[in-house]
């Protein structure tokens, strides 16, 4: 089963530097979510593992194959992997069955390639509409299509570019809940992209958050989740916010800082200096005084049995942060927040890198 | 490795495989042999030097000569008052039938494009018989010129009219596409504004479409300047010598020995075309007006009864009168026999049709031309798909010299094929000369266009991932082209592989250069009937040549289907 290896992978179009030095590692039968921003180069770096595009440097390994690097290029056809296209690229003059048996032509006879299609069709629980054309399908069933069409190879790895961006809520939880089920059933490998992080931490064994190029940071979701390597990922994942403080002593995993007036202890790894204070809405509390910072309430919403609060904190420099409350409180009312809970990082793990100019390799 | 030294990046990147590598080279090889061979040698022999070994000594000599002046001269002018007379028409009947609301208007576009959709040679010849002094319709008028006075057609005024009005069409149907393109919304937010209908039509509606327009005009001039048909049957007999004319005059006169001076007016005639299509291109990238797209706008205006008259009188005049003094004439049993009831006959069907040379130039065409649009949709397929999936330097590069021989006129193409060979071909020794096959190589080069283009940008506007869907399920290269890329561009494909064998059927001007004895074509047999003073048997063959082209663009029809038959180039 694969592993993938990525160092220093880079590509730029036009000069325009769009990944610089990913580097990568990724155990067998992972379920890796790819999640970031728009233009931040999921799909470029989707497209460099497919063999689609010519990394500038850098190599790529599958198992234990080098399929590019300096002087190497394996084909797409040759590394063994499926892919699921945003625009599903369905050929629209096979029926559904034509689908999944042409993308089988190349690897099995007539007989037993007929069987796999019949076997993928039903996995997808498409079996009823094998004779279809794509344009008499609903969108999730063209996705069902364009998944049983990129497993029925048996692919080591398979890549899934944005497949939910079509599709309307209900059925994007739907179609999570399936790739988790095909995910387990064959063991494959696989990486998906998306920029919606709900639906990353609902699937992924590994989520890797790109940002402008990089990976600012890889991990498992409880660890994105909780220990947030740079702001950029903090206020990405879980509707996180980030509070700039100072840091007065780091020691054993926890850092004392001062936050506005109050000082608290909280877990972190920043050295002493300026850092910042990542924060969940589960790490905030109505205070019954003035608690570690005042703010003021600026609108709330019920969703899911709570009060949804944003308030605006007194200090003008920070952001909007967000708590829930059982009962709802009257806009613009003062109030103090306690911090519980929280995680430090330094200040230098700021903003990523910025982009090196063009490496033409 | 190959795919490091610099000629092998000029055929793609380490993506590009040895099976894509392969089919490139063939197609340079292909679109070298049929264009850029043959038009590199018209430019070695404009530029070769003079008799006495002087630098440029032909193109001095020949630019110097009075007859290139008076050609050019007149190709110039002609051309210029032909686009008049199809800027003045084709925006008048745009307009019409664009803002007007009334009954019919599907056939009217139809008959405003007849003088686009018959070869140029039958339209001259329509309006021979037409303006005659034997006019089937004129004279039982008592308005066609005294016999013996001559057809006033055979003048420049004739020249300049008939261009005009085959060529009419292209500023009609440029007009007509702009007026199509107006939003609904900008014509009801000015009416939610009060303005006055009129000025809504000159202040919003009609400026849009002035680029259009200016577009069309100068498409027409490229195309009048390249007009053989209707130079050679009203011009010759006119002494109005024009470049292309002259050409053909001095080719068909002096033989291969004044290859350097033709070859130098035809620089000169590409030059006068080049020139009108970058101010073409110039001028829409600056005037064009970006418009969202949206709901088209609907004429609600009914025409008024008066207007509609005139158009029909027009569109009369335009399309259908010449046609049937053409039709009629037809049916006259003999030369200068005025037509009339009680003599019409099948007679001239009859002859033309026991006339083996017509049979051999129906057959001649028909074999040609299919031959010419098959090849030339098998090549365009996998260049198309090179180009806009595995694009690199040489592809581009081919997908742009393709264009010339479409680009230039079409004199100058069939010089270029003399030149390149008459000569006897390197190893086999035997010159294509005299053959059907430099004809056919010639319908190679010109009409390639006429497919490559709809194909390759219905393949641009595509999805590329279909393709890479494929390539990942380690589709082959030939599978990926036959089973993927052509069934997503099967419609544009079949439709230019049709205007190809239409376009072939009605053509003069290439065979009219490249013909032999028993190689003559459709356009060759008219010619040279006309030229022979067999009005009647040319006109019969016309009429032929048109039915034929109605019952292939019917058959067309009828094997496209309904979707599909709407990429047909007449349904545009
Ligand atoms: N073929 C290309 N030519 C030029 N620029 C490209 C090309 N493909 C991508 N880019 C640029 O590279 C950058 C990253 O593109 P990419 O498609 O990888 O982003 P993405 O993270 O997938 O974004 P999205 O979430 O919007 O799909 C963008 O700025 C894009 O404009
Ligand atoms: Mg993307």
């Amino acid at each position: 089963m694969t592993q993938i290896r990525a160092s220093g992978l880079s590509k730029s179009f036009g000069g325009s530097p769009v990944l610089s030095g990913i580097d990568l590692a990724l155990p067998a039968g992972a379920f890796l979510a790819l999640l970031g921003p728009s233009g931040c180069g999921k799909t470029t770096l989707l497209r460099l593992i497919a063999g689609l595009e010519l990394a500038d440097a850098g190599t790529l390994q599958l198992g234990d194959r080098t399929v590019a690097g300096p002087a190497v290029h394996v084909p797409p056809e040759a590394r063994a992997l499926g892919m699921v296209f945003q625009s599903y690229a369905l050929w629209p003059n096979m029926t559904v069955a034509g689908n999944v048996d042409f993308a089988l032509q190349s690897r099995l006879p007539g007989p037993p390639r007929r069987a796999r299609t019949a076997e993928m069709l039903q996995a997808v629980g498409l079996g009823h509409l094998a004779d279809r054309r794509p344009h008499e399908l609903s969108g999730g069933q063209r996705q069902r299509v364009a998944l049983a069409r990129a497993l029925a190879p048996s692919p080591q790895l398979l890549l899934l570019d944005e497949p939910l961006a079509n599709l309307d809520a209900h059925l994007r939880h739907r179609m999570l809940a399936e790739f988790r089920r095909l995910h387990t059933a064959t063991g494959t490998t696989f990486i998906l992209v998306t920029h919606d992080q709900d639906e990353a931490m609902a699937v992924a064994t590994h989520i890797a958050v790109m940002d402008g190029g990089r990976i600012a940071q890889m991990g498992t979701p409880e660890t994105l989740y909780r220990r947030p390597a740079t702001p950029m990922v903090a206020r990405f994942i879980g509707h996180g916010a980030t509070l700039p403080v100072e840091v007065l002593a780091h020691d054993a995993g926890r850092c004392r800082i001062r936050l506005g007036n109050g000082r608290l202890e909280l877990p972190g790894r920043a050295a002493p200096g300026p850092g910042w204070l990542c924060l969940h809405r589960e790490d905030l509390r109505l205070a019954q005084g003035s608690g570690h910072l005042r703010a003021e309430v600026l609108s709330h919403s019920f969703q899911n049995g709570t009060w949804l609060t944003h308030v605006l904190p007194r200090d003008a420099e920070l952001d909007l942060l967000s708590l829930s409350l059982p009962e709802p409180l009257s806009l613009g009312a003062e109030i103090g927040i306690d911090i519980v809970q929280g995680w430090v990082i330094e200040e230098t793990a700021a903003a990523p890198a910025p982009l090196p100019e063009a490496a033409h390799a | 490795m190959a795919a490091e030294l610099p000629i092998g990046r000029l055929f793609g990147d380490r993506r590009t495989g040895g099976g894509e590598r392969m089919l490139a080279l063939l197609l340079c090889l292909y679109v070298g042999i049929i264009t850029i061979w043959p038009l590199g040698q018209l430019l070695l022999t404009a530029f070769q030097p003079g008799r006495e070994g002087e630098a440029l000594g032909v193109l001095r000599d020949t630019l110097a000569a009075r007859a290139t002046g008076r050609a050019f001269w007149n190709t110039l002018t002609l051309s210029l008052i032909s686009v008049a007379v199809s800027t003045t028409l084709g925006v008048a009947l745009a307009l019409a039938v664009g803002l007007l609301r009334m009954p019919l208007r599907a056939t009217l576009s139809f008959l405003i494009l007849m003088p686009l959709i018959i070869p140029s040679q039958t339209l001259a010849l329509s309006w021979i018989e037409l303006m005659g002094a034997q006019s089937p319709i004129l004279r039982p008028l008592g308005l066609a010129p005294a016999p013996g006075a001559g057809n006033p057609l055979y003048s420049r005024f004739g020249i300049a009219l008939v261009m005009g009005i085959e060529h009419m069409p292209l500023v009609f149907i440029a007009v007509r596409a702009a007026l199509r393109s107006v939003p609904a919304d900008l014509i009801e937010a000015a009416r939610i504004a009060a303005i006055p209908p009129r000025r809504i039509l000159f202040r919003v509606i009609l400026p849009l479409t002035y680029p259009a327009a200016l577009a069309g005009a100068l498409l027409a001039f490229t195309a009048a300047v390249g007009n053989f048909g209707i130079p050679a049957l009203l011009g010759i007999p006119g002494r109005v010598p024009m470049l292309t004319t002259l050409i053909y005059q001095r080719l068909n006169g002096f033989g291969p020995s004044v290859a350097g001076q033709v070859a130098v007016l035809a620089l000169i005639l590409t030059l006068m075309a080049v020139a009108a299509l970058l101010l073409r291109s110039a001028a829409m990238r600056r005037l064009r007006v970006p418009v969202e797209a949206g709901r088209a706008f609907q004429p609600t205006r009914p025409a008024p009864l008066w207007a509609q008259a005139l158009i029909w009188a027009g569109v009369l005049m335009i399309a259908i009168l010449p046609l049937s003094a053409l039709v009629l004439t037809s049916f006259t049993p003999a030369i200068g026999v005025p037509f009339s009831l009680e003599i019409a006959s099948f007679e001239q069907y009859r002859r033309v049709l026991a006339n083996p040379a017509v049979l051999r130039a129906f057959q001649n065409s028909l074999v040609l031309s299919a031959l010419a649009a098959a090849i030339c949709t098998a090549a365009a397929l996998p260049l198309a798909y090179l180009a806009t999936r595995r694009p690199s330097p040489a592809l581009a590069l081919l997908d742009l010299t393709a264009d010339a021989p479409w680009v230039v006129p079409g004199t100058v193409v069939a010089l270029a094929m003399i030149l390149a060979f008459l000569p006897p071909l390197p190893l086999i020794g035997i010159s294509l000369y005299g053959t059907g096959a430099i004809i056919l190589i010639a319908y190679l080069a010109r009409f390639l266009p006429l497919v490559l283009r709809p194909v390759a940008a219905a393949a641009s506007a595509g999805d590329p991932a279909q393709d890479e869907a494929a390539r990942i399920a380690g589709i082959g290269l030939l599978r990926r082209i036959g089973r993927i890329f052509t069934p997503s561009v099967a419609p544009v494909a079949l439709a230019g592989a049709v205007l190809i064998l239409m376009t072939a059927m009605n053509e003069l001007t290439l065979s009219a250069l490249l013909w032999s004895s028993g190689r003559e074509t459709i356009g060759v047999m008219v010619f040279s009937l006309q030229y022979e003073g067999n009005s009647t048997a040319a006109a019969a063959v016309s009429v032929l040549s048109t039915l034929l082209l109605i019952a292939l663009c019917a058959l067309a029809e009828l094997l496209l289907g309904r979707r599909d038959a709407a990429a047909l180039p007449w349904r545009a």
